[in-house]
């Protein structure tokens, strides 16, 4: 039996038809307007999923980004005031030893030990080292200047640098090992009592009193690299040389002026770690923007052509509306 | 045979009758082709023979023609199969139709996807905290970068401040269209059927069809399909004089298979009613149908019931119910209602006293009326020999009745009269038998009571006297005919009753017109009021039997849920040793909350706030736990770590909130107090917001598939529906033509006719004239 078509599902059929066929329009319309897929995540929950996701490690990248610069920025400044030190303990060294020549008349080594000691104050500056309003070598101290001479005893946090008192020493051994970590994207991870696990942050302290040394030897001779010139022009200055003691001396400085340009030289090669980071997290960067882009954003030519298909069925409904569902048997009948 | 002279003219005219009834019943159809719920007609005809049996002049040959045609009927071309399908599947799309916008509606709330390059809403506020993290983790001890931090928590906190209101308030308006919409318009579909099935009864009763007013009930019955599953059947009635009626029957089927009625043919429909408890806040839905049910037989806990005894229960009753009113008017003016509440206790035991086993809800459900004000629900009922609970009190509804309508006792009441009024004869004389045996007779007495208790039952008016001896219990009525008859005479015999002797008086019949509820809130299967419930009611894992639906509430509670975490885990961390005779005590944690409740309780979306002390400054960021010692470095950001290294974490989710703003130690254990409750999932806090809306995301896209499928399904059936019972213009046009043809035909037939007889009368026997 043939089916029968009833006037009214013609009618209902149609409208049905012609409202899809706007709503398709309609939803090829929003993604050429928007340039994005979808506009709510129930269209697509796991692109929607992938796309937070996306966007949560492309925002911690950019942090990675700005805190590799910022530690970068402060290691060029280090880098900076360490090499005037570097430079400095190179040039003490020959003034030190013509100094003790023995021609050399006790006026002029007054001049010398005057010298010495206009050295140890451009070092204790240069050690002071700020950047923005942040000490840089003060450790985890960063308001104070970490070192101050205090009537001619040099403090590091307030601490005399050559203390034989067993807890300054304590306190001395503890500044000389802070750490100051910046999270530059290496899986950042504490321990269950919440000290950061080696390797999953960046170590950006440089404690001066590692740096230039502390303590006092059994000779009584200074392991701190400032005082210690202190103690050589002390002794220049003296009318009559020590030569034991100044031989005593003249050994520790050259010891501990290479332990300084050595790990002044360290700075440098952070340095260096620091800006090979620095474009790895900018490739990760470029990588996440393209897969961004892949997920949220709409093909153009592909979205244009779907509207425009979409366009073209919409006005096929109209026209069939128009054309067709108008005339019945009643509109042939005499 | 032989065929009457003028016999074709009735047939022709019979034809023309017919064809233009025909295109009456043409015209209307075309008149009403686009009319909703139109069902198209036709006009039923039978060929009309007469004469069949015997003839005086009968043929032995088979020559019987027909007398022309009879126009039986006008019906309606219908479906049923249809119907009940189209009704199946419509139910499905009201269920999926009332999700789908609900879930629309928390999609508009929190769905940020579209702005997920942007700043605003909680994942980007999250990100931008972390980053503020980031950067103060190298500028510690500048307050700048510490601002930096507070500002974007507090720009997170309005956040979930708006997004917990938004949600309480899309609750709010969802209950309040549930209640003030479509509980108003299902009652008023329900008592609309009822209606119209007493119309149409009558009007079949008296002969009319009433087509019209059946496709008016078709289109309710449509629309009462969308808000709950029903089954239609209807049943045959025979009025008498021949006439049979399809009498209407609706029922829903619940998920426990039973089949609750919702029109009983011209009986009151159901109705139901739905309100807001208090305790738990999620809707309840209980259907009310009336029933009436004779007291002598179902309600024997009532007793012996006079008159009196029934205007005092009826009057108590809707005392109670006028005080259940006044004091739901009362808490929503605001007004003090305890002492209408003791008045209501007083009344409650003065109908205990006259019926002493009802059973009264207790503790009372607590109804939210709106705007938080809470009520405690009255529910009496009683419960009826067949085992019903009808109900006598609820709330403010129409309370119960007895009504007593006077009755000639029949013939089966006089037998048992008769009998009874024997057996207490028989009591009586074992009775004497045991008072000469000298033994107890309490038993027997007892059950001589019971037995004129069912005599006064049958017989309202009885009187009833101890003899000087117990064995001489006599009991007489005053019959209709002002005579005295004596029912029972101590020992001796008395005369039986007689059905034809209608002396007796008449009884009285006691009805209880009450209402069965049955609580559908867990029960209704589909339509848009299963998926209204399940939108207000249910929270998956937040419930205490998760069914896995997601409703408002769960989202509401996934919103708390991070508010609260993430106020406690930040609180946490904000803590410092405490630094006690000059040095630090790492075994004791000092308190510095970073965020609180508006309102003192557990923290949730809509109260998480910044602290006040971190509002004005008094209280900062602990970037280092060792802070309170004066010799920490100020440049310390190991605490700072901690914080970034919190929104890394992958935390385990449960669905209790902390009640405190910091989870603290316990003391015994020297671990964290653990989250309690059910695991909802385990994550950052970043994955925990995109999960809320992944799983709002994939319920909708289910929701909404499963809404397009129904709603095929269901239009397929509607055009199949229409199909058939529609009018195609095509076929009315054609069918103008063919009663137009054949009522000219049989005009053609009449003239044909008039010209033979023509013939006959005119033309013959003139040979000759």
């Amino acid at each position: 039996m043939s089916m029968r078509i009833a006037t009214r599902s013609l009618l209902n059929n149609y409208s049905r038809n012609l409202g899809k066929a706007m709503g398709n329009l309609s939803d090829a319309r929003t993604k050429v307007m928007t340039k994005r897929n979808f506009n709510t995540v129930s269209e697509s929950p796991s692109a929607a999923v992938k796309s937070y996701q996306l966007r949560r490690e492309y925002s911690r990248n950019n942090n990675y980004l700005e805190n590799t610069e910022s530690a970068l920025d402060l290691f060029d400044a280090i880098d900076e005031e360490t090499n005037q030190i570097s430079t400095i303990l190179r040039r003490i060294n020959g003034e030190t030893l013509r100094a003790i020549n023995g021609a050399t008349s006790y006026s002029t080594r007054q001049t010398y030990a005057k010298s010495l000691r206009e050295s140890m104050e451009t070092i204790l500056m240069h050690s002071n080292v700020k950047f923005g309003d942040k000490f840089l070598l003060g450790g985890l101290e960063t308001k104070e200047p970490p070192f101050t001479m205090n009537n001619g005893v040099l403090e590091y946090r307030g601490i005399d640098v050559n203390s034989n008192v067993q807890a300054d020493i304590d306190k001395l051994n503890e500044y000389s090992q802070e750490k100051l970590y910046s999270d530059l994207g290496f899986g950042l991870k504490e321990d269950t009592n919440g000290t950061v696990a080696e390797g999953t942050a960046f170590n950006t302290a440089l404690p001066g009193i590692n740096l230039l040394g502390y303590g006092t030897d059994s000779n009584g001779v200074s392991n701190n690299i400032i005082t210690l010139i202190g103690q050589i022009a002390d002794e220049i200055d003296k009318p009559n040389i020590d030569d034991d003691r100044m031989q005593l001396l003249t050994d520790k400085f050259l010891e501990i002026r290479d332990k300084v340009i050595d790990n002044l030289t360290q700075v440098g090669t952070k340095t260096k770690f620091l800006e090979d980071t620095k474009l790895r997290i900018e490739d990760t960067q470029y990588i996440l923007n393209e897969q961004i882009v892949r997920v949220e954003n709409v093909d153009m030519a592909e979205a244009i052509t779907n509207y425009m298909w979409e366009q073209y069925a919409y006005n096929a409904a109209l026209k069939v509306g128009t054309s067709i569902l108008s005339p019945s048997f009643i509109d042939f009948m005499n | 045979m032989i065929r009457s002279t003028f016999a074709g003219f009735t047939t022709a005219q019979l034809g023309m009758m017919a064809s233009q009834r025909a295109l009456d019943v043409t015209g209307q159809n075309i008149a009403n082709a686009n009319t909703e719920g139109y069902t198209r007609q036709v006009a039923d005809f039978s060929s009309l023979h007469m004469g069949d049996g015997m003839e005086l002049y009968a043929s032995r040959y088979d020559t019987k023609i027909g007398n022309g045609v009879i126009l039986t009927g006008i019906s309606q071309i219908r479906d049923p199969y249809l119907d009940r399908r189209f009704r199946t599947e419509i139910a499905q799309v009201g269920n999926f139709d009332t999700k789908v916008t609900t879930l629309e509606g928390l999609q508009s709330i929190f769905d940020e996807i579209a702005d997920v390059d942007g700043t605003n809403g909680i994942h980007n506020n999250l990100l931008s905290i972390l980053t503020a993290l980031e950067n103060l983790s190298g500028q510690v001890g500048n307050k700048e970068f510490e601002n930096m931090i507070r500002s974007n928590c507090s720009v997170f906190v309005n956040t979930l401040n708006q997004y917990g209101n938004a949600l309480a308030n899309y609750k709010r308006d969802l209950e309040n269209d549930l209640i003030k919409q479509d509980m108003v318009e299902v009652n008023n579909i329900l008592n609309q059927i009822q209606e119209l099935n007493k119309t149409i009864q009558n009007n079949e009763m008296h002969g009319s069809p009433s087509l019209e007013l059946k496709d008016q009930r078709n289109l309710l019955l449509d629309d009462l399909a969308t808000y709950i599953n029903i089954e239609v059947s209807y049943k045959p009635i025979d009025m008498g004089n021949g006439v049979v009626i399809n009498e209407l029957h609706v029922t829903t089927e619940g998920l426990d298979g039973e089949d609750y009625t919702l029109i009983d043919g011209v009986q009151p429909a159901a109705q139901i009613d739905i309100s807001k408890l208090a305790d738990t806040g999620n809707m309840e839905l209980v259907l009310r149908l009336s029933k009436e049910s004779n007291v002598y037989e179902n309600f024997s806990s009532i007793g012996n019931l006079t008159e009196d005894k029934m205007d005092d229960i009826n009057e108590t009753l809707s005392s109670i119910q006028n005080l259940n009113k006044e004091i739901e008017d009362a808490a929503l003016a605001g007004k003090n209602i305890d002492n209408l509440v003791s008045q209501r206790t007083n009344l409650v035991n003065t109908l205990r006293g006259l019926i002493p086993n009802i059973q009264v809800e207790s503790p009372s459900t607590k109804v939210d009326l709106g705007n938080g004000v809470i009520v405690d629900r009255l529910n009496i009922t009683l419960t009826g020999n067949d085992g019903e609970n009808y109900t006598l009190i609820n709330g403010s509804n129409p309370a119960a009745q007895i009504a007593m309508n006077k009755s000639h006792i029949t013939g089966e009441d006089v037998e048992t009269i008769n009998k009874t009024s024997s057996e207490i004869q028989n009591l009586n004389q074992q009775i004497q038998d045991a008072l000469k045996a000298g033994t107890s007779v309490t038993g027997l007495k007892a059950q001589r009571d019971s037995l004129v208790e069912n005599l006064k039952n049958l017989i309202p008016n009885l009187n009833v006297e101890n003899g000087a001896t117990d064995d001489q219990l006599k009991i007489t009525t005053m019959g209709r005919d002002g005579n005295e008859y004596t029912l029972v005479d101590g020992v001796n015999p008395t005369p039986q009753f007689s059905s034809t002797k209608n002396y007796l008086p008449t009884k009285n019949v006691f009805t209880l017109k009450s209402e069965i509820q049955n609580d559908m809130t867990d029960n209704v299967m589909t339509g848009s009021l299963r998926g209204s419930l399940d939108m207000l009611n249910k929270s998956s894992e937040f419930d205490d039997n998760p069914s896995g639906i997601r409703g408002i509430n769960y989202y509401i509670n996934m919103f708390d849920k991070l508010a609260n975490k993430f106020a406690v885990e930040m609180n946490n961390l904000n803590q410092r040793y405490a630094y006690e005779n000059g040095k630090l005590n790492e075994g004791k944690l000092e308190r510095h909350d970073l965020f609180e409740s508006t309102d003192g309780k557990p923290i949730t979306a809509s109260t998480i706030k910044i602290s006040d002390a971190w509002q004005n400054g008094s209280e900062s960021i602990t970037t280092s736990k060792s802070q309170n010692d004066p010799n920490n470095g100020t440049g310390d950001n190991t605490n700072v770590l901690s914080f970034i290294n919190l929104f890394n974490s992958k935390m385990d989710f449960k669905t209790n909130l902390y009640n405190q703003t910091t989870n603290p130690y316990d003391t015994d254990t020297d671990n964290r107090v653990k989250e309690t409750g059910n695991q909802i999932f385990n994550g950052t806090f970043e994955e925990f917001f995109v999960n809320i809306n992944s799983m709002l995301g994939h319920d909708l896209q289910s929701a909404n598939s499963s809404l397009q499928n129904f709603t095929t399904v269901a239009a397929d059936i509607q055009d199949s529906r229409d199909n058939l019972s529609a009018v195609s213009l095509d076929e009315e046009g054609i069918n103008l033509l063919r009663y137009q043809k054949s009522f000219s035909a049989a005009a053609r037939l009449m003239t044909t006719l008039d010209e033979a007889l023509d013939t006959i009368i005119n033309k013959m026997g003139v040979v000759g004239r």
